[in-house]
């Protein structure tokens, strides 16, 4: 399968489907690994980076996991291509931007992918639809377990698996869930609830992970602490912790239906409105009106529409996915208008 | 609704961060907006954290700037940029990264998957038993110092290592 074919295709993680995928968009578990005696990414220079990617590709092209996949060093995408696999969180900024001989290797299915020569060698990731972190790990182990018998990783017994910044040393595990949290929003419970989450030792971000804002009503949530607790007990506490704040986010939503379910209805109502008769409408103004969307369907309001369209109309409608389905780079106005739409024709259907 | 800042004009970019762990939930209008900077901050970077623990840390203070045999880097280096060289500096920066460990991650030990690689890991096995002897001494002068908060996690990583070498016996 060539790239042209995984760019036109849905990944799976936006499917929809899963367990709590009323308000559990996606769950995500990366494992970072180095290969021993070879220098960091950042510390290593063009040679040494380039035979790191060589060999990595090499093995890589030989596994069950990627058949029919693809595996690309990052010189040979175009800017466009990059930005797409970057919006739909296939690679991350940083790996665009750090000029360290990148590659990437991505699935038939895009529910796995690797950076290879990101801030470590290998980033590997694994990505669902719904709340199913344990799947993610069943599956990234088995991954995981494969290399190791091919490539020989950094690795001591007592500190585990070494990787650039010391943050990630141990397991280089950090597991994440895509939430929708509008209820906890609207009824001004957010702070509360994160400022739980965080002192329980997870870490709250954006939709494009470190140092990116909230949209949409979006929150990532993950595990800070790489080592002293092993994956299972990870994912667990994880699990454990983003049970309760579902629960308190369907108890919000309850609660505005009962108190003020008028205002609600407008609110959604309105929202449907501007999206499926707006002609020009800005990629933060559709997450959020998205977002509203969303909630309306996830609560009986608004019928018709499916979350997985929902889902993918947050990712066709950024900006490299309006311009690879244009066919051509276009400046911010026309985004605007093409975008608009793109919306418009999908809630006729 | 108007503008947070300037309490004029209305507020047409809504904007929530998470500074310090708390959510600020901000309403401006355009032009306030961009006088904030908003939507172009730039992101909290890990090493400005890591670089400012290491200066906290009395115990790393020292006048010692250990270089990393592998890849040249000094610890000085490390502690400006957050980031290590290569697989060695684990080794070269032992004893400063220890501490640093523990800040960050309230653990210094490993308890996860444990890499088996290709070859047999006879070599580990060794390895294993070194720590488990260091381990051990280290147990016994904490006892000594009537230091029994850090002989307790000294006895649970020995029993950990304990149970690990023989496992790894086991399945080979």
């Amino acid at each position: 399968m060539s790239l042209e074919n995984i760019l036109h295709t849905k990944g799976e993680w936006l499917l929809g489907d899963g367990p709590d995928s009323d308000i559990v968009l996606s769950s995500r578990i990366r494992l970072a690994r180095n290969l021993k005696g070879v220098p960091f990414p950042n510390a290593g220079d063009y040679t040494s980076n380039n035979e790191v990617l060589g060999k990595v590709f090499k093995v890589l092209r030989k596994l069950k996991f990627f058949k029919n996949g693809v595996t690309s060093p990052l010189r040979d995408l175009s800017d466009l291509e990059k930005q797409i696999l970057l919006e739909r969180h296939l690679i991350s900024k940083e790996h665009l931007i750090s000029g360290f001989e990148g590659g990437v290797a991505i699935s038939e299915k895009q529910d796995l992918s690797i950076m290879i020569n990101e801030e470590d060698h290998l980033r590997i990731q694994v990505l669902k639809s719904g709340f199913r972190l344990d799947d993610c790990w069943e599956l990234i182990d088995s991954v995981d377990s494969a290399l190791e018998q091919e490539l020989d990783f950094a690795y001591l017994p007592n500190v585990g698996y070494l990787t650039s910044c010391p943050t990630n040393v141990g397991t280089g595990m950090r597991a994440s869930i895509m939430l929708h949290l509008p209820g906890l929003v609207l009824m001004d419970l957010i702070n509360k609830v994160m400022q739980a989450v965080i002192k329980l030792g997870m870490t709250v971000r954006g939709f494009y992970g470190e140092g990116s804002e909230v949209l949409g009503n979006l929150f990532q949530i993950s595990n800070q602490v790489t080592l002293g607790k092993s994956e299972k007990e990870i994912v667990s506490n994880l699990n454990r912790v983003l049970n309760l704040v579902v629960e308190h986010e369907r108890n919000s939503r309850q609660l505005m239906r009962q108190k003020n379910e008028a205002r609600l209805q407008d609110r959604i109502g309105r929202a449907y409105g501007i999206l499926a008769n707006a002609h020009i409408i800005s990629s933060k103004e559709t997450i959020s009106l998205l977002s509203a969307l969303r909630m309306g369907m996830d609560m009986g309001y608004v019928t018709g529409i499916s979350g997985g369209s929902i889902n993918d109309l947050f990712i066709v409608t950024q900006p490299a996915h309006l311009q690879q389905s244009a066919g051509e780079l276009l400046d911010a106005e026309t985004r605007d208008i093409r975008r608009a739409n793109i919306i418009r024709e999908r809630l006729k259907q | 609704m108007l503008c947070d800042i300037c309490h004029k004009k209305e507020a047409t970019v809504h904007y929530t961060e998470i500074v310090h762990n708390q959510m600020i939930k901000m309403d401006l209008c355009e032009g306030c907006a961009k006088a904030k900077g908003v939507g172009v901050q730039s992101p909290f970077s890990i090493s400005d954290l890591l670089s400012g623990l290491t200066e906290i840390d009395d115990s790393v203070q020292t006048y010692e700037d250990p270089v990393c045999p592998g890849c040249g880097l000094k610890f000085s280096e490390f502690r400006k940029s957050g980031r290590l060289g290569c697989s060695d500096c684990y080794l070269a920066f032992a004893d400063q990264l220890q501490s640093l460990l523990k800040t960050i991650h309230k653990n210094t030990q490993h308890k996860g998957k444990r890499y088996r690689g290709k070859e047999s890991d006879s070599e580990t096995s060794v390895s294993v038993k070194d720590r488990i002897k260091d381990l051990k001494d280290e147990l016994n002068k904490a006892i000594a110092a009537e230091a029994y908060e850090r002989a307790a996690e000294l006895r649970d990583q020995v029993k950990d290592l304990e149970r690990q070498l023989k496992d790894d016996s086991k399945k080979s």
